[in-house]
């Protein structure tokens, strides 16, 4: 198995893409440690990977504080010995018009998707995948970092500066021998596109035709494209962001009905 | 897994392409090497037959569509389908822009660009009609960013990476997936043949590589490998770099 006793955290993997990740990984015979901000949806989630014979476990996690990320990661240390992989995957979207954006929202948005990556990646390179001299680092970027949509400010400009911060540690870190590549999901079905359709920012139909293949992607689509990434197959591959959007970005869509007001 | 199904892996004789032919074989494709070299292409199949995979060898000029054409009816005919096609067949002709021959120009447009879209389109009419199959494109780092000598070969590859992008958006709702993959500096021997012709040195693309080493060719075909997988069954229209971080780094 592709993942045999290594060691796995997966930030905000209580639900959704990241709960298939942390799924896939367990599949391939990993050790996952899910973070979650909200305890129960994280205990919840490991108790349901063990009762598939794996090997899981869920401890609290606010990734935009430094210290809670250092203490999770001193935590898993102090239980595996070791981190192999990361995953930066928690995150939320909270869609508003840019010009009645509160200041809250804004911050929120930056706080969790931008800055949670940073503080949780420096935090396991520095108390683990350096002094390891070995680690992967998958971050969760969106296509949404590619592009502009609207009423997505915040998130959007959060998601480039990951895939952005992502090629800077790559060249930072690559002599320390940790690789780190995003994955650009395109729209997937979770609950957060549950959100953004009852929210009326579009509908399935909207997403399945905007998209070349005719479908929104299933989270094990992406869970595959992130154990790629992580594993050795990928060695020599780092600073990259990997599209796994069917098409969606350059596809230049003449028949776009336009976003609803 | 994948006994049955059958890989066509262009300029497979040598280098990058027979690590790629390899790695399909590996997984149990028949691997079809298609060569415009014949003895390179001979030598690629008799390593790959000793090692225990299934390959022929197919005459092809990937600048004449009707080879191409006829290669793929050969093959549907024989084997019955072509489940994956690589575009891998390339050539290196380095010259400073100003005084670089023309046949330099005309030669890498016509093996690495349009040589793909004739491939792409003589395949791509027959995985369209089963509305399956995935072409994968040799692209390359040099295809995104540009050193001297390289504007012929750079903007081949770059039109390699527009055109990955063109296919895949309008193959995607018929089955057929086109993808790329963007090797760095790689120690095959194109790579060799640059460092002797004083085009870079080893310590140079060493020093510019933030892993600070070159790629191996199984790196790059493991990347090739996993794109014409159902694994990324999601991904189209997109190129993925193997380059150990030469493109995110932009400093020095």
């Amino acid at each position: 198995m592709l993942f045999n006793d290594r060691v796995v955290v997966v930030t905000g993997a209580g639900r959704g893409i990241g709960f298939g990740i942390a799924d896939a990984f367990c599949r391939e015979g990993a050790k996952v440690v899910i973070g979650e901000l909200v305890e129960g949806r994280g205990q919840e989630a490991a108790k349901r990977l063990r009762a598939a014979g794996h090997r899981a476990d869920s401890m609290e996690l606010d990734v935009s504080k430094p210290a809670s990320c250092t203490a999770l990661v001193n935590r898993v240390l102090a239980e595996h010995g070791r981190i192999d992989t990361l995953v930066n995957n928690a995150g939320l979207f909270i869609l508003h018009k840019s010009e009645d954006m509160p200041e809250a929202d804004w911050r929120l948005q930056i706080d969790v998707l931008l800055n949670g990556t940073f503080f949780m990646t420096q935090a396991v390179a520095r108390e683990a995948m350096i002094p390891q001299k070995q680690g992967s680092v998958v971050s969760i970027a969106s296509i949404g970092g590619m592009g502009g949509w609207p009423m997505r400010s915040a998130y959007n400009c959060a998601k480039a500066a990951v895939i952005n911060l992502t090629e800077v540690l790559a060249t930072e870190w690559a002599h320390h021998n940790i690789r780190l590549n995003s994955v650009s999901p395109g729209v997937t079905r979770t609950e957060m596109m549950d959100v953004a359709i009852s929210s009326g920012l579009a509908t399935a139909e909207l997403y399945a035709d905007r998209t070349p293949l005719g479908r929104v992607a299933e989270v094990r689509e992406m869970a595959s494209a992130v154990l790629f990434l992580a594993s050795d197959r990928a060695s020599y591959i780092t600073g990259e962001n990997l599209r796994v959007d069917g098409g969606w970005v350059p596809w230049t869509n003449l028949d776009a009905k336009g976003f609803p007001e | 897994m994948y006994e049955g199904m059958t890989v066509v892996v262009t300029g497979g004789g040598r280098g990058l392409g027979l690590g790629i032919a390899r790695r399909f074989g590996r997984a149990g494709f028949l691997t079809v090497i298609a060569e415009s070299d014949m003895a390179a292409g001979d030598h690629a199949v008799d390593m790959l037959q000793a090692e225990g995979w299934a390959a022929q060898l197919e005459p092809l000029d990937v600048r004449d569509p009707h080879q191409s054409a006829e290669l793929v009816d050969r093959l549907v005919k024989q084997h019955g389908h072509v489940d994956v096609w690589v575009n891998n067949a390339g050539i290196s002709k380095l010259a400073p822009a100003e005084i670089m021959p023309l046949t330099f120009w005309d030669d890498s447009i016509a093996v690495m660009l349009t040589g793909t879209f004739y491939c792409s389109q003589a395949v791509g009419q027959h995985m369209l009609s089963r509305k399956k199959g995935v072409i994968v494109n040799i692209a390359s780092v040099t295809g995104m960013m540009h050193h001297k000598d390289r504007a012929a070969y750079s903007t081949a590859k770059a039109g390699v990476i527009a055109l990955t992008e063109a296919l895949g958006v309008e193959w995607a709702a018929r089955g057929v997936r086109v993808v790329g993959v963007a090797p760095g500096v790689v120690l095959t021997e194109m790579t060799k043949a640059a460092i002797s012709e004083g085009r870079g040195t080893m310590a140079a693309f060493q020093r510019r590589t933030p892993m600070q080493r070159l790629g191996e060719v199984t790196e790059v075909a493991e990347a090739v490998f996993y794109l014409a997988s159902d694994e990324a069954s999601y991904v189209t229209a997109e190129t993925m770099r193997v380059d150990g971080g030469w493109v995110a780094y932009q400093l020095f």
